[in-house]
């Protein structure tokens, strides 16, 4: 924990990528407070997900550092950015459709459990501990965003919304320091978008710390206390909510220049 | 009136839960007994040979057993799983024989065809990490065909396996003087070797079984499952897919190696042709068959797949004889007609195996 400096969760210094010639993402630099949260918005291809998909690891950046919770995290693995603190939903819902959704939930403490083969096998009284703290904390969690612990139904059968429910109750038992959620309101009707909202400030009165990213303009602008805009790769804003609606740049990324 | 019917109610619903948990220990208590007596009643009514077919059908337990963990839990598709299983029975071939003169005791061979057969597990896992579905099914086949054509060659420049020819006085599992594959005599009762084999094969599946359900049910079976689900999701969960990959493939092939070295010890003797492709393909067929993932499912699949060829063997001829009045194919060719045909069946009717792994709501 010696590496954060000014309670920044999240420092991104000049990140840049490009597959062949295309320059997916060029300098950006973002830094995250603990306890904010944060939304990151851009119209298609302006490079939100490629830069998701760099702080989660599954990309190396071309160049820059980041951190995580003031580890640098540029050339870990993703199973490693996990550990360091931050926790992902995707974009198209990648639940485990097979399991229940009290052990997708299980699955996410992977990273913070130990018992192996051995433990396994033998079911020591360590081993058996483990087990039940794992249980009793993904029945918690999937109280705490609004599931039944006790369907034994399988993941895939649930409803979309739920479906989006427990991809985040499965991300916070990895116990994040900031959760990064790829448009978790895609397909939400306005009642279901009301309930993800009111999840999300719940989550970050818990104390953790969220990046968003969403389409949804109305919720972003109501829920985040800071707004960064990507186009082409670059970021042309970043402010308060309030401050982004009147820019000029982000009118004409979203609208076309013809407008402004 | 209300509250004495709800109170009768309460009353009897105890009755029948001790009942019913009396019920399933009288049932624990009634399969340990059959599974006991089993060899006695085949031996006295079918013939000696069936026992060594149960024993056959234990064997491939075990390595069916095995592949679930590599092929139901972890989804990696492996066609050359026997390959394992030979580098069990070569592993006691050849440090319970005369081939180098070594004679060790079987409580030391267990434990070394465990520890081999997973480092061979770690050897094939490691290079086709990256590989998922049919990509990693052509590697896997080319290894189990490495591995056979290695111990096929490996008579000369020095002869470590002779070669095609096999290994042959292999020691069996014995304690003091007692030598499990002969037949012993014990309070009047005549134990013959496969009668013998068949109790310690029975123990070491049952200790498999056990063994799976733990692992199953564990933080480790979890992520295996994850992984089969969705890799990327795993990793993002924080699941170190590499690792846990690895100890998949070590674990399968552990259970391998040590069936393969119970062949070896049963059997007295082994050779290359015992591991060929077919096979790996039967012991797919098996966990394919029970139901993927799901270890009864396997078991169940395994005990059909090993004995109903036999019994095919035995009522094809003697069923053309009464339907036709004639033997017109031979029985061999049609054995395997049928059991193809079956097959087919299985699947088309029931896609995810007979005893599938998760009751879908």
């Amino acid at each position: 924990m010696q590496g954060i400096r000014n309670n920044l969760v999240v420092e991104i210094n000049d990140v840049s990528k490009s597959f062949g010639g295309l320059v997916a993402l060029s300098d950006i630099s973002l830094d995250i407070k603990q306890g904010e949260i944060c939304g990151l918005i851009g119209p298609n291809g302006a490079g939100k997900t490629t830069l998701f998909n760099i702080l989660t690891g599954i990309y190396s950046p071309d160049s820059g550092v980041f951190k995580i919770n003031g580890q640098e995290c540029q050339n870990l693995k993703p199973h490693l950015v996990v550990k360091a603190g931050l926790a992902r939903t995707f974009q198209n819902i990648r639940l485990f459709g097979n399991m229940t959704g009290l052990e997708n939930v299980m699955v996410g403490q992977h990273v913070r459990t130990k018992v192996g083969v051995v433990g396994a096998i033998f079911r020591h009284r360590y081993a058996r501990q483990e087990e039940r703290q794992i249980e009793e904390k993904s029945r918690a969690l999937m109280v705490y965003v609004g599931l039944d612990p006790d369907t034994n139904q399988l993941s895939n059968t649930l409803s979309y919304g739920d479906q989006r429910r427990l991809e985040i109750a499965r991300a916070l038992a990895t116990d994040p320091v900031v959760i990064a959620l790829d448009e978790p309101a895609a397909g939400m009707n306005a009642t279901e978008t009301g309930e993800l909202r009111d999840l999300l400030m719940r989550i970050r009165k818990d104390g953790v710390t969220i990046l968003l990213i969403e389409h949804d303009v109305k919720l972003v602008m109501g829920l985040c206390d800071k707004v960064a805009v990507l186009d082409y790769g670059v970021k042309i804003a970043e402010g308060k909510p309030n401050a982004i609606k009147q820019n000029k740049d982000v009118i004409r990324a979203y609208l076309g220049g013809s407008l402004s | 009136m209300k509250e004495l019917l709800t109170d009768h109610k309460i009353s009897s619903l105890k009755t029948y839960f001790t009942s019913y948990r009396h019920a399933v220990w009288i049932g624990y208590v009634m399969i340990a007994v059959a599974l006991i007596v089993l060899p006695f009643l085949v031996e006295s009514t079918i013939g000696r040979t069936w026992v060594r077919i149960l024993d056959f059908a234990l064997i491939y337990g075990m390595l069916a057993l095995g592949l679930n963990i590599v092929v139901g839990f972890a989804g990696l598709l492996d066609l050359g799983y026997i390959a394992f299983y030979a580098v069990g029975a070569y592993t006691w071939a050849l440090l319970a024989s005369p081939q180098f003169g070594l004679h060790l005791p079987f409580w030391v061979i267990i434990p070394i065809g465990f520890v081999v057969a997973g480092f061979f597990g770690v050897l094939l896992g490691a290079p086709t990490l990256r590989l998922r579905g049919d990509y990693l099914a052509i590697v896997t086949l080319g290894f189990g065909e490495i591995i056979r054509i290695f111990l096929n060659n490996l008579d000369h420049p020095v002869n470590v396996t002779n070669g095609p020819v096999g290994i042959n006085l292999i020691d069996p599992i014995s304690i003091g003087s007692v030598d499990f594959t002969k037949t012993q005599e014990i309070f009047g009762l005549i134990f013959s070797g496969a009668h013998i084999y068949y109790y310690v094969l029975l123990l070491l599946l049952l200790v498999s079984i056990l063994v799976c359900i733990r692992l199953e049910n564990s933080r480790l079976g979890r992520a295996w499952v994850a992984i089969r689900e969705d890799e990327i999701a795993a990793q993002a969960m924080g699941i170190n897919t590499r690792n846990v990959k690895l100890l998949a493939f070590a674990m399968g092939a552990s259970f391998g190696g040590i069936a393969g070295g119970l062949f070896a010890s049963f059997q007295g003797f082994v050779s290359p042709e015992s591991f060929i492709l077919l096979e790996s393909i039967m012991v797919l067929c098996m966990v394919v068959l029970g139901g993927m993932g799901n270890v009864w499912g396997v078991v169940l699949g395994t005990f059909i797949l090993a004995i109903l060829p036999e019994v095919l063997r035995d009522i094809s001829s003697p069923l053309q004889e009464n339907i036709l009045g004639k033997v017109w194919l031979d029985p061999e060719s049609l054995r395997m007609v049928l059991f193809g045909l079956a097959l087919i069946v299985v699947m088309l009717v029931r896609p995810t195996g007979l005893w599938p792994s998760k009751k879908n709501n």
